[in-house]
Order: C-alpha cells, then sequence, then structure tokens
C-alpha cells in the first residue's frame, strides 16, 4: 500500500516537472529552428538566432543592466538584511517582535505598491528616473525576504559563539568578521540568490522607475508586442546553460549536500 | 602563593532579581576553585562578570593585582569555557585550537609548537583536520579546552563544561580535568551544581544559594562540617533530625530530639540567629547497625522500613520512634548485617560524629 | 548590560533607517497623494479629499476589476496548493534526491518570467502548438479559444508561481517527524487520518508561507494578465498603470495603490490569525 502510493507520488512528480519544464523546452527548440514562425513541423537547425541576438545592441544592453540592476541589489539587499538580523535578533532591542512586524510590510504587499510608492516619491523630490532608482526600489522589495530567511536561522547561531572569539583575543569587529558572517554564510548564500532572482524576474517596478534604459524582461516586453523574434530565446538558451554550468559546479564541490536551497 | 583573583563584594542584579549579592571570595594561584549551588543561584553570572562579559553593579574584581574594571573580555588575561563549549562550526579542529594565537599574531613557527603541545597533553593528536561536527563528546570537550588553554590565560573559567555529557564519559572527564589542571598548573575557577564533581575536582568549594557564598572550605571539611543546613543538605546525603532542646553540659551537648529520643554529642553550637529551629545533621554512613555498644556513642533502635543494594553500599531506611525517619549506609563487605526477622535493629552514632545545625 | 550586544545592536541602523526612507517615507508621500486632489508639485493650494477613495469602491468598473483579481488570485493559490502539494510530499518523504529536484526546480526562476509567459503563449493560441496537436489528432475541428481569457490568465499565474509553493510545503513538510506518524498508525489510526491529523496540520504553516509567495504576487500581477489577457481579464495591477501611465491621475492611483496594499495586508493579517505570523519566518522555506 504504501509502496503504491510512493510510486504514484512518483510519477506525479515526474508530470510536474515535465508540466514545468515544456514552455523552456520549446524555447529551446525554436532558439535552433530555422522558420521565423512557431509552428511545427521544425525546418532544420540555425544558428542564425544566435548571430541575430550579439548583433542587437540593445539586447545586450538591456542583459547587461538586468545583470548590474540585480547583482548591485541583491548585494546591497543582503548586506543590509543580514545586519539587520545579526543587530536585531543578537543587539540588545526592547521589542524586537515590534520592528520585525514592520519589517515584514513589503512581504505583505505586492511588489507592485513598492514600485508606485517609489515612482511617486522620486519625482515628488525630483530625482531623475533610471538605474540607481531602479536598484533602491529592488532593494526595498528583496531586503524583506532576505531579512526572513535570515531569520529563520539566525536562531540556531548562538551569542557564545561570538563571546567565545572575543573571549580569544578577537575584537568585536574581527568577531563579527571571523565568526558570525562565515556561521551564517549559508543563509546569506540562500538570501543573495533569492535576492538575485527576485530583481532578475523584477518587470513591473523597473518599468516604472527605469525611465529611458532598459532591461531583459523590459526589452522583453516591449519585443512580446509585435510578436516575438526567436532572437529572444537565445537569451533562455544563455541563461539556462551558465545555470546548468553553476549546478554542475556546485554539485561536483559536493556543495549541494548542503542545505543551500535558493529559496 | 598569592591570590590571583579577588572579588569583594561584587553585586549584580537583573531588575528586580539579586542575581549576584554582595559576594566576596578570593582565589589562589594555581588552585581548581569551584563555584558549586543549585541552578539560579547566580554562578553563571559570577562567571561572566569575571570573564568581562557583563559588569557588576557594584563591588571589585581584581584579577593578578589589576582591577578589571571597563576592561573588555579580549584584554583580559582569563578565558572562558562555555557551557555549550562555543566552538566555531564553520572551522576544523586546528582552526578551532589555534583561534586565539592568530588574533595575537603569534608568528606561525610558534603557533606550531604550541599547537602541538597542546594536541599531546590533551590528547587530541592526528584530529586537526578533522571538522568539529565530526567529534564525539568527550573530543569536543577537549578541543574547547585546547582552545582556551592555549593561549595560556592565566585564570580558566568554564561553567558546567560537562553537563552535557552522558554519566560515564562526565566521570572520565572529571579525572581528567583535574589531571590536565595539576599538569599545566592553570587557576580554575569551574563553575557547577553537581555536588559529585565539585568534591572529586576542587581544591576549594565555594557554595552558593540565592546569589550568595554560604560557606567556603576544601571539599572535606565542607563536607563534614557543614556549617548551615542548606550546605549539608545539597552536598551528600543527610539526616535532618528536628530538636525540642540542646544544652551544653561543659563536656557534651545534651540533646532532646522533637519525638522524645535523647542523646548527646560532642560538636559545638554554631551561633545562630534567633527563632531558628535546631536540628541534627548527622550522616547516613557515620551510623552503624549493631549491637555491640561502643563507648562514647548514642545507641537506639528501629524498624527498617525499605532497604536498597547499592553495589559497594547497602541503604537502609528505618522507622525509630524516639527520632523520626533515618537514613543508614553500610559498606557491603559481605557479611549481613544483624536485622532479625522483624525488620528491628539497634544502630548507633559516635559522640563525635554530627552536629547541631538551625533552620 | 554587555558591550557585545549593545554593539550588533548598532548593525541593524543601516537596514532599520534604508527601510525608513525608502519605504515608510514613501509609502507615506502616496498617502498624502491618495488624500488629496491635483499633485503636490503643481503649487496649487493642497486640498484634502476622500473622494480617490470612494471612487475606488464605487464605480462599478473598478469594482468589478477588483472582485476579479481576488478571484483569480484565490483561485491561482488554491490550484497551486493541490499541483504542488503531493510534489512537495514526495519530495519531502519518498526520495533521496531532494535537493537536487528543488534546485532544479529554481532553473525556471532564472529564466525570466516573461519568455516563459510568452512559451505558454505559443501553446495556447488558436493556431499554437495545444491546438496543432489536438487538431492533427483530429480530436477537435475547430481551435479552442483558450488564449487572451480569464483561463489562460489563470494558467499563467498558477505555472509562473506555482514552484513557489512547493519549496515553503517541502520544507515543512521535510520538518515532520516520521516517528509521529508512524507512533499515531501504531495508536490505530488509519493512515488517511494519520495524515490529515499530523501530516496536513504540520504542513499548514508551509502552505501559509506558500499562500504569501502565491496570493500576493498574483494579486499585484501586471505583466501576465497584459501578455496572456482579454479586455475581460484586467487586473488591479493593470487598472493601476493605466492611471499612472494612461491617465496620469497620480492621486487616484496612489488610492488604488494604497487600497491594494491594504487589502492584501489584511486579507493576509487575517489568514495569518489561524496561524501566528511567526511562522513566516520559522519556515525554512522562506
Ligand atoms: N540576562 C538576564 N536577564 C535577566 N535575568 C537574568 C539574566 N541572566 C541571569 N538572570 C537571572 O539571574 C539569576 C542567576 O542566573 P545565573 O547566574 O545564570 O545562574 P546559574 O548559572 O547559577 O544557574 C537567575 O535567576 C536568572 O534567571
Ligand atoms: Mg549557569
Amino acid at each position: 500500500m504504501k509502496n503504491r502510493i510512493s510510486y504514484g507520488l512518483g510519477i506525479y512528480t515526474v508530470l510536474f516537472f515535465i508540466y514545468i519544464f515544456t514552455p523552456l523546452i520549446l524555447i529551446f527548440i525554436f532558439a535552433f529552428n530555422r522558420g521565423e514562425g512557431y509552428v511545427f513541423p521544425l525546418q532544420g537547425f540555425t544558428w542564425r538566432w544566435f548571430i541575430e541576438f550579439f548583433r542587437d545592441s540593445l539586447a545586450r544592453e538591456s542583459i547587461g543592466n538586468s545583470i548590474i540592476i540585480a547583482v548591485s541589489s541583491a548585494t546591497i539587499s543582503t548586506i543590509l538584511a543580514s545586519l539587520l538580523t545579526i543587530g536585531l535578533i543578537k543587539g540588545k532591542f526592547r521589542r524586537p517582535h515590534l520592528y520585525i512586524t514592520f519589517l515584514m510590510l513589503p512581504v505583505l504587499m505586492p511588489s507592485l505598491t513598492i514600485g508606485i510608492a517609489a515612482l511617486v516619491f522620486f519625482r515628488t523630490i525630483n530625482f531623475p528616473l533610471g538605474i540607481p532608482i531602479v536598484i533602491i526600489a529592488h532593494v526595498s522589495i528583496s531586503m524583506s525576504y532576505v531579512f526572513l530567511i535570515m531569520m529563520s536561522r539566525i536562531e540556531g547561531f548562538s551569542l557564545s559563539l561570538q563571546e567565545a572569539a572575543i573571549d580569544l583575543g578577537a575584537s568585536w569587529s574581527s568577531s563579527i568578521k571571523d565568526i558570525v558572517f562565515p556561521s551564517l554564510m549559508p543563509a546569506i548564500v540562500a538570501g543573495w540568490l533569492f535576492a538575485f532572482m527576485v530583481s532578475w524576474n523584477e518587470f513591473i517596478v523597473t518599468y516604472f522607475l527605469i525611465g529611458n534604459n532598459s532591461t531583459l524582461p523590459i526589452y522583453i516586453f516591449s519585443q512580446l508586442r509585435f510578436g516575438i523574434s526567436p532572437k529572444v530565446n537565445v537569451i533562455s538558451v544563455l541563461v539556462a546553460l551558465f545555470t546548468f554550468a553553476v549546478i554542475l559546479i556546485l554539485v561536483s564541490a559536493g556543495k549541494l549536500n548542503r542545505r543551500i536551497s535558493p529559496v | 602563593m598569592g591570590n590571583i583573583v579577588e572579588v569583594i563584594n561584587v553585586s549584580k542584579n537583573y531588575g528586580d532579581i539579586k542575581a549576584v549579592e554582595n559576594i566576596s571570595f578570593n582565589v589562589k594561584e594555581g588552585e581548581f576553585y569551584s563555584l558549586l549551588g543549585p541552578s539560579g543561584c547566580g554562578k553563571t553570572t559570577i562567571l561572566r562578570i569575571l570573564g568581562g562579559f557583563i559588569e557588576q553593579d557594584s563591588g571589585k574584581v581584581i584579577i593578578d593585582g589589576k582591577d578589571m574594571k571597563g576592561i573588555s573580555p579580549n584584554r583580559r588575561n582569563t578565558s572562558m569555557v562555555f557551557q555549550d563549549l562555543a566552538l566555531f562550526p564553520h572551522m576544523n579542529v586546528r582552526e578551532n585550537i589555534i583561534y586565539g594565537l592568530r588574533k595575537r599574531k603569534t608568528r606561525p613557527a610558534a603557533i606550531d609548537k604550541k599547537f602541538k603541545r597542546i594536541v599531546d597533553t590533551l590528547g587530541l593528536s592526528g584530529f586537526g583536520k578533522r571538522p568539529v561536527s565530526a567529534l564525539s563528546g568527550g573530543q569536543r570537550q577537549r578541543v574547547a579546552l585546547a582552545r582556551s588553554l592555549i593561549i595560556e590565560p592565566e585564570i580558566l573559567l568554564l561553567d558546567e563544561p560537562l553537563a552535557s555529557l552522558d554519566k560515564k564519559l562526565r566521570i572520565a572527564m572529571q579525572d581528567e580535568l583535574k589531571k590536565i589542571q595539576r599538569k599545566i598548573g592553570t587557576t580554575f575557577l569551574y563553575v557547577t551544581h553537581d555536588q559529585g564533581e565539585a568534591l572529586t575536582m576542587s581544591d576549594t568549594i565555594a557554595v552558593m544559594n540565592e546569589g550568595k557564598i554560604i560557606q567556603t572550605g576544601s571539599p572535606d571539611y565542607i563536607y563534614d562540617y557543614p556549617d548551615n543546613i542548606f550546605t549539608a543538605d545539597f552536598i551528600g546525603a543527610g539526616n535532618f533530625i528536628p530538636l525540642s532542646s540542646v544544652n551544653n553540659n561543659g563536656q557534651f551537648l545534651s540533646i532532646r530530639a522533637e519525638k522524645g529520643g535523647e542523646f548527646r554529642s560532642a560538636s559545638r553550637i554554631p551561633h545562630s540567629k534567633s527563632l531558628s529551629v535546631p536540628v541534627f545533621f548527622i550522616r547516613p554512613e557515620k551510623i552503624k547497625i549493631g549491637s555491640n555498644n561502643p563507648e562514647n556513642s548514642n545507641i537506639f533502635t528501629g524498624t527498617v522500613i525499605a532497604s536498597v543494594f547499592e553495589g559497594p553500599d547497602i541503604r537502609f531506611e528505618v522507622d525509630s520512634l524516639e527520632l523520626g525517619i533515618l537514613r543508614i549506609e553500610i559498606k557491603n563487605d559481605g557479611t549481613p548485617p544483624g536485622i532479625n526477622k522483624s525488620g528491628k535493629i539497634t544502630f548507633y552514632w559516635s559522640y563525635k560524629d554530627g552536629m547541631v545545625l538551625f533552620r | 548590560m554587555s558591550t557585545i550586544l549593545k554593539k550588533n545592536r548598532n548593525l541593524a541602523f543601516p537596514g532599520l533607517l534604508w527601510f525608513l526612507v525608502f519605504f515608510l517615507l514613501p509609502l507615506s508621500v502616496i498617502l498624502i497623494y491618495s488624500i488629496t486632489e491635483r499633485s503636490l508639485i503643481s503649487g496649487e493650494p493642497v486640498k484634502f479629499t476622500m473622494a480617490n477613495f470612494v471612487q475606488v469602491f464605487q464605480k462599478r468598473h473598478y469594482l468589478i476589476i477588483l472582485l476579479r483579481s481576488l478571484r483569480i488570485s484565490f483561485f491561482t493559490t488554491v490550484i497551486s496548493i493541490t499541483f504542488s502539494y503531493p510534489v512537495a510530499y514526495f519530495l519531502a518523504k519518498n526520495t533521496r534526491h531532494d535537493r537536487i529536484l528543488i534546485v532544479m526546480l529554481m532553473i525556471p526562476f532564472w529564466i525570466n518570467y516573461l519568455i516563459r509567459i510568452f512559451a505558454w503563449k505559443l501553446i495556447l493560441s488558436d493556431n499554437g502548438i495545444l491546438n496543432q496537436v489536438l487538431m492533427g489528432l483530429h480530436l477537435i475541428d475547430e481551435p479552442l479559444r483558450i488564449m487572451y481569457t480569464q483561463t489562460s490568465v489563470l494558467l499563467g499565474l498558477v505555472y509562473t508561481y506555482t514552484p513557489m509553493m512547493v519549496l515553503p510545503l517541502y520544507a515543512s513538510l521535510s520538518r515532520i517527524d516520521d516517528s509521529l506518524i508512524e507512533a499515531s498508525l501504531d495508536l490505530g489510526a488509519s493512515r488517511f487520518r494519520a495524515f490529515f491529523d499530523i501530516t496536513f496540520r504540520l504542513s499548514l504553516t508551509g502552505i501559509f508561507a506558500g499562500t504569501l509567495l502565491v496570493f500576493i504576487p498574483a494579486l499585484g500581477s501586471f505583466a501576465i494578465p497584459a501578455i496572456l489577457g482579454g479586455t475581460d481579464s484586467v487586473l488591479i495591477g493593470n487598472m493601476i498603470e493605466n492611471q499612472f501611465n494612461i491617465v496620469g491621475n497620480w492621486n487616484a492611483g496612489s488610492a488604488f495603490t494604497l487600497s491594494l496594499a491594504a487589502l492584501a495586508i489584511i486579507l493576509v493579517l487575517s489568514y495569518s490569525r489561524i496561524f501566528g505570523l511567526e511562522s513566516i519566518y520559522r519556515n525554512r522555506g522562506i
């Protein structure tokens, strides 16, 4: 009985993964298909879309902007959130739960509202739209998520570790550098990946705040209006290859045995 | 040998809780000094004051002749072994042990030499590359000790370091800790709620209760001559016979139990607070079974209501009409004690054993 | 008190300051817009009004969009719980390859969701792959009309956010001690009862955390209805975008935005009364 259930669950899980991956596979196929449209039967292999993609300066610029925004917002957000978590949970605060509740607000509302608030705020103080504002807004969105990820792990961090370091001769700042941060590294990595992912996928807030620039989602969205050229699919292939490479490196380094699932 | 630690009238409150109340004590250089008391009596608080993690509200802490006021833990010549050991989880054994030396900017050659010496002393050779998560409880204990000892502190502060070990390992580690302390000669200030631990390892014990030190002395002195009920009760086992009167007739105390039994004691009456109730205290192993009537002893009879075989010892619970219920402990030397079928026994103790205390 | 704790506390201030300046302050600015008439920058005297909020709930058109958004995000959440529960259960209890499968599940997130949504457009459109296959097999004669309906929007939302539900569910399920279930089976509970009394109840925190990650983004979605939806599937997100980019009425737009935020917070908080807000961060899933 039990075996039959887990067999059934296994089959269901395989179907679920097929469901998740089918759209991606379609995209891959059409990145190499000679025809302009998206119809079967396929019309033979081509590198044409790759060449067209690399010739498209707007596409290259959009990817570059997306990477800049995602890396900077994830980094700022992770630094702020991990300091915030250490300070709130391992520091002397009278009512930490009050702060925690407030810090959860961004998680409880759609990111669209944060984008609108940022748009109105920066326009009101006459600050020009553009990449810096997008980074700021992305940090405001992801910081609370990273904070939550850190919170769920910092409870396992005992203050006596930090005390032991200071007792053995470390200054307070090197106790943070040598002991606190490295002990929280898995959560920091998970938080950074999550923040990167939020920013990488974020469309609506960026759309409001980016001004005359473009990011990958903005570029794709603008292409979607006229029927999308298969060269856009090339982006997915490249991103997927990159992700696979990172996963392979992690697996071969044995890092995936630890709990660092990105969320 | 001078005093390496002087604690003078130290108090510490947490809100309304008096965690430590006007405590004073001295620790001599090279001594194994234990603070013994029940959970919540303020032991950790004192230790953390000495280590510099918290500051006392009033009073003075002097270490090696210097007032420690305002001196942070990393500038004190003390080192703490934490109750949870606080081994750095992301470092291997060697990295853990040499952390303090690295912070002191010790040269690599000296680090290697000291590391080798300490792991040899503590039986940790060959473990250097292991992650600390791959160690047994006893090994983790030794790594924590090595990590503190390698920086050659004048005083090692230990906060119930054996509490998390199972009983067998705990007893083995007690012996080992004592040996290590003898070998390296560092002053140990040891905190525990386990009287057995304190008795076996310490040179001096300070018994604590409710934020105060109530008696100080060597383990055998404290065991044999507790000067208050708390100490008598907390350390070892004891019989406490409520008394109705105590008279000093010059040579002996003539004592009358509440249940009517009359007997003598060669002890002195300690001073008492007025309104306090006298109690006669005697250890179970000081009471003998038999009717051979030795000189200068008190003889009574009673009925055995329970007996427990404990290997080397046999423990009886005896109901005596004139004294109440008593615990008696005798050595198991193979010859059965004289107990007849009805369970009636005669027992006695010497005038010089036991003492009057006040409740 | 310990100086270590005091020094640690200071680490919180940069983050708190950021939160104050770049989250609470902008939010207060749109609060001001939402209760005034005309732009603050225009220099004209400020007049307070509740009209911006009143119209959200009075104009039939807006109310329909509001209710539609609630309905679609509710169904998105329910469907994603149903879809992902067996998967999360399998990952947590029936396989040793759970870590690598979780990482695989994350791969789509690295490929922009707009591209994935575009792929759904290819699948669902009138001459799309689904219809090509179905007509090729002669199961249907006329192409199915799925694109540009509420169904296609729902499909897109479910597809995009379901993996977000799997993760916290998996985390909460894998923390359940199997011996608890065995104990209750020993005590004579049926497998079905044991599942509901123990497994399901203990996974409620995971469902809650997952709901936050699915319901809220779905409620505020803009791009998915814009790409897959038609005129009958405009959601609040699209309406707000319209207020700012087409109509240009910041006061009404701010009122809409705040109503959306308040709605989300009220719904989640009342939902969280069942579980306690701490379950969000107690749950390793997020
Ligand atoms: N940080 C603190 N805040 C409030 N009360 C404390 C704190 N630390 C200790 N206490 C209280 O002080 C008393 C002594 O604690 P402690 O020194 O830890 O005792 P012990 O180590 O002997 O068990 C206890 O009543 C404890 O509850
Ligand atoms: Mg303690």
